[in-house]
């Protein structure tokens, strides 16, 4: 079965993000609200709490305050979100998931209006991360083996129980291009009655070597994509592809 | 809206507000042997119906009984029903998940919020999505929400209605009425698992009542 264009997507959200050298000032935060204040109407502070400490009397904070360490902004109906702080900026789509092309010229204009907002920042790192749910339908048994549906999952040696969940982290270098990849799978709380459910969450960065120009940026984005693509592709089996194109 | 000492219930379906207000009222009084009281209006004669409905009102009596603003908290509750429609978004059709939205937009509306009313239970709503997906190809219901906050699906042809409140972990109540041709009007009410809905509902032929004959 060809892979990809799927009719149903397993994806739970998208994400591209940038990291900056530089922190940006609290009223920047203003400024990057405004400028996407008509289509992201929900506005939620993100805030930290800062703690002073005198060197004079170790162990022992002189202050606690929070302060606001940015925003997470939404349109109305949730399924587009901006996230801003310090020294990052994220473009975020919940699903429905409706492509690559439109995703990445959404994520685009919104890093356009950030910098019109705050102004051009060192781009330390770029990422697109994928965070895919697989529901798998219990077999006529009742039960559910993801090992038909995926080919990552935890290693154990033979004999011991079946587990009742899982939590799978795994780093590792792309030889070309030369990036980083965090591939994590878990069980995750069943989304949907008759099922089990997966999460393959597909991190793909470059946080060295970072392009700094438009056309370049936005190309090796579309090369993060391709490299997250194929590694999950190698993640599922034909049996989760039958499941996407139902 | 008619000032009335009757409960009167708010189904929010574009366009069918007042046909599902005399529904309601003749659902209440099927209803009232098993299932809590549903968000009503009642009249106060000390009350107009404007001061009841404008929003510095509602927001008066928001302060008073709550810490966060009325407007705050349901903008806050609509966003997280939407996030959770968006975790199994890939398994509901995109006109049902906006014409959803529209509905708890409606609902969850502040210049109608009433006094006594919750605003939507997410744990219930997750049991009202995780059946929309599970029976497949739902005819679009009308909703309402409880007293207590449960979401509130109802589907009525002439003659017959259904009604499921939604709670958390997949349990459901439901009520159940029509005129049967040979012995007249009959109705019954039971709780239990979503799962087992269709099969408690089938003695009614109600299953028919709330799916679609084609895919929706």
């Amino acid at each position: 079965m060809p892979p990809g264009n799927y009719k149903r997507p397993p994806i739970i959200e998208a994400v591209i993000a940038f990291g900056f050298a530089e922190p940006i000032e609290t009223a920047s935060f203003e400024k990057v609200r405004a400028k996407f204040a008509g289509e992201y109407t929900s506005v939620e502070p993100r805030l930290g709490l800062h703690v002073n400490i005198d060197a004079a009397v170790p162990m022992r904070p002189t202050s606690a305050q929070p302060r606001l360490d940015g925003y997470k902004l939404s349109t109305p109906d949730q399924t587009d979100i901006v996230l801003v702080d310090r020294q990052g900026f994220t473009t975020a789509k919940l699903a429905p998931y409706d492509g690559w092309p439109k995703f990445c010229a959404k994520a685009a204009a919104n890093f356009d209006r950030y910098k019109a907002a705050v102004g051009r920042q060192q781009i330390t790192r770029i990422a697109t991360r994928y965070i895919n749910r697989l529901d798998i339908p219990f077999s006529a048994d009742g039960r559910v083996d993801p090992s038909n549906y995926m080919t990552v999952g935890p290693g154990l040696p033979s004999g011991l129980p079946t587990p009742g969940g899982y939590n799978v982290l795994v780093n590792f270098a792309w030889p070309e291009p030369r990036v980083r990849v965090n591939l994590i799978t878990a069980s995750v709380p069943p989304a949907i009655i008759g099922h089990g459910s997966f999460a393959l969450d597909i991190d793909v960065y470059l946080d060295a070597g970072v392009p700094q120009k438009d056309a370049d940026l936005w190309a090796y984005m579309d090369r993060l994509r391709d490299v997250k693509n194929a590694i999950f592709e190698r993640c599922i089996t034909d049996a989760a592809r039958a499941i996407f194109d139902t | 809206m008619l000032m009335t000492s009757n409960p009167v219930f708010d189904l929010a379906t574009p366009g069918e507000s007042k046909f599902a207000q005399r529904i309601g009222d003749e659902l209440h009084a099927s209803a009232k042997m098993t299932l809590p009281p549903w968000r009503r209006y009642t009249s106060d004669p000390n009350v107009s119906i404007e001061n009841q409905r404008r929003v510095g009102h509602a927001q008066f009596v928001s302060a008073v009984k709550q810490a966060e603003p009325l407007e705050q908290l349901l903008d806050r509750r609509r966003a997280e029903l939407k996030v959770r429609t968006a975790a199994v978004a890939m398994h509901i059709s995109e006109k049902w998940r906006l014409d959803l939205f529209r509905q708890l937009d409606d609902l969850m509306d502040i210049e109608s919020w009433h006094l006594e009313d919750q605003p939507i239970d997410p744990e219930s709503f997750m049991t009202f999505l995780r059946f929309l997906i599970y029976e497949k190809n739902i005819k679009r219901p009308s909703l309402a929400i409880s007293t207590n906050g449960a979401i509130i699906a109802a589907w009525f042809e002439p003659g017959q209605r259904l009604t499921i409140e939604f709670h958390a972990k997949d349990h459901v109540r439901w009520i159940v009425s029509r005129v049967d041709e040979q012995f007249g009007s009959e109705s019954a009410a039971g709780t239990g698992s979503v799962l087992r809905l269709a099969a408690v509902l089938s003695p009614y032929g109600a299953e028919a009542w709330f799916k679609n004959a084609a895919a929706a």
